[in-house]
């Protein structure tokens, strides 16, 4: 262990939070209106729609299913045409988008469902427009939800992460393989595998933390 | 113009079910005077929140007509239906307060859709908390409240658009006898300060006794009597009448 391999983790760790934050950012950008579309399109949704609903939860089926290693490899020629290069960070950005999107697609769904339908009815009733029912009513009352959700989906876009180092992904997850896998050096693998570890563990937790905190459905201690 | 408020032609209600059509209401026809607090009794299953929610369109009728002031509510473009429910208040067994605002947001929430001032909302929403009792817990969440107070909360985002009707959908029937007790009478003092029309939901004779200077008997979705409280219950005409004032009989 010499101090290159040291600023090379350095990097590493640098990299895998860039293309984990960016990506899962651009993920909400895409997953959080068509987890809106989808609990709002359910049969006991705001707008029913059983086509739109149909299809779309089809479509998100799909692109969950395939493994994410597969779809690295498939998405290579769009790859190259979005960001002109097919290895690194911003590669790997590319297939964690279309990864995680549908994902959160699903996960914010869930959120938007959890809402109390009695109090999108006493909102309906006050006079709400649909617009305005999402923006006041659905989407805070779902926010303690959304920010755990949040922390569930940067940790899963950071095992993705990971995994492309086998493809030429950048970050930790190619440390790990190149140097600790393909070179057989155990000390580097096992560091590189804590430091994911310890990343996930400090958002998994933070998320955590931070719904708690924004919830107000506890009982909160008067002070 | 008549002193009826609100008035309902022939209005049925059918859902698909998958064993065919089911009719939760039918030929019903009904006023509502003006200033009036009209109770809507019968037993669960009866099709008495489906009703009132007909009158606010949460809940479309099959056919049949809900007249508001004159003006058939069916015809109205989304905007107007809209505008509508702004101006008929109701509050729910369950309050539906929205759990993410403190009590003062709630009330300001009916004030943030229909767009007033904002130097408007917050006194029109305090001088309404304070009228309910609650000038004091502005910055709770409905979670740090009792069930009577969520209610007042509910009564206080009901009348915050100075709304024309109130509809009352088993209001207290979460409640324990002494609050609701206290939330019939504020629903009272509302109706005789200011003259507000009331529609109550409810099973519990105790509060068409209580508050309604009008009864109407619904059961299996359809309306078997209807008149003066004193008149119902002294001498009930219809069957499911004379049920809902047995079974009372026998719990004394």
């Amino acid at each position: 262990m010499n101090a290159a391999i040291w600023h090379e983790i350095g990097i590493g760790v640098g990299e895998t939070l860039y293309m984990s934050v960016i990506a899962t950012l651009l993920s909400y950008v895409i997953g959080l209106p068509l987890g809106i579309i989808l609990a709002a399109t359910d049969k006991h949704g705001l707008k029913p729609n059983v086509i739109v609903n149909k299809g779309l939860g089809v479509i998100v089926n799909i692109l969950r299913s395939i493994p994410f290693l597969i779809l690295f490899v498939t998405l290579i020629p769009l790859t190259r045409v979005l960001v002109g290069t097919t290895i690194g960070a911003p590669a790997t950005i590319v297939a964690l988008v279309f990864a995680a999107s549908p994902f959160v697609a699903r996960l914010t769904e869930t959120s938007f469902k959890e809402v109390d339908s009695g109090v999108i009815e006493a909102a309906l009733a006050c006079g709400a427009s649909t617009p305005k029912i999402l923006i006041k009513v659905v989407i805070p009352e779902a926010l303690p939800s959304l920010i755990s959700n949040a922390a569930i989906a940067f940790v899963t876009v950071i095992g993705y992460s990971a995994m492309a180092g086998f493809c030429g992904g950048g970050g930790l997850g190619a440390i790990a393989i190149n140097y600790g896998y393909y070179r057989g050096n155990t000390d580097i693998m096992i560091i590189t595998v804590v430091i994911i570890v310890a990343i996930v563990q400090i958002f998994q937790e933070s998320g955590l933390k931070i719904a708690k905190l924004r919830d107000r459905r506890k009982k909160h201690k008067n002070k | 113009m008549t002193d009826n408020i609100i008035t309902i032609n022939n209005l049925c209600k059918s859902y698909k079910t998958d064993s065919g059509e089911v009719a939760a209401l039918s030929e019903i026809n009904l006023t509502v005077r003006k200033g009036e607090i009209l109770g809507i009794i019968g037993s669960s299953g009866a099709g008495k929140s489906t009703l009132v929610r007909c009158v606010n369109l949460l809940e479309r009728p099959t056919s049949g007509q809900v007249l508001f002031e004159g003006t058939d509510i069916a015809s109205l473009k989304r905007k107007e239906l809209l505008k509508l429910r702004r101006s008929i208040g109701m509050i729910f067994q369950n309050f539906n307060l929205l759990s993410q605002r403190n009590v003062l947001k709630n009330v300001l929430f009916p004030l943030e859709i229909a767009g007033t001032a904002k130097s408007e909302r917050v006194d029109t929403a305090s001088r309404l908390l304070k009228e309910v009792g609650l000038s004091d817990k502005l910055k709770a969440y409905p979670s740090q409240l009792s069930g009577g107070q969520k209610q007042r909360v509910a009564i206080a985002r009901a009348l915050a658009l100075n709304p024309q009707v109130l509809l009352c959908d088993e209001a207290t029937s979460a409640l324990d006898p002494e609050t609701t007790a206290q939330i019939l009478s504020l629903i009272k003092d509302f109706n005789s300060k200011y003259g507000l029309t009331t529609v109550v939901i409810t099973h519990e004779l105790g509060v068409i006794r209580r508050i309604c200077d009008r009864v109407a008997v619904l059961d299996r979705g359809k309306i078997t009597e209807i008149g003066a409280v004193k008149e119902v219950f002294t001498s009930p005409q219809s069957d499911a009448a004379k049920r809902l004032l047995a079974y009372e009989g026998g719990a004394l």
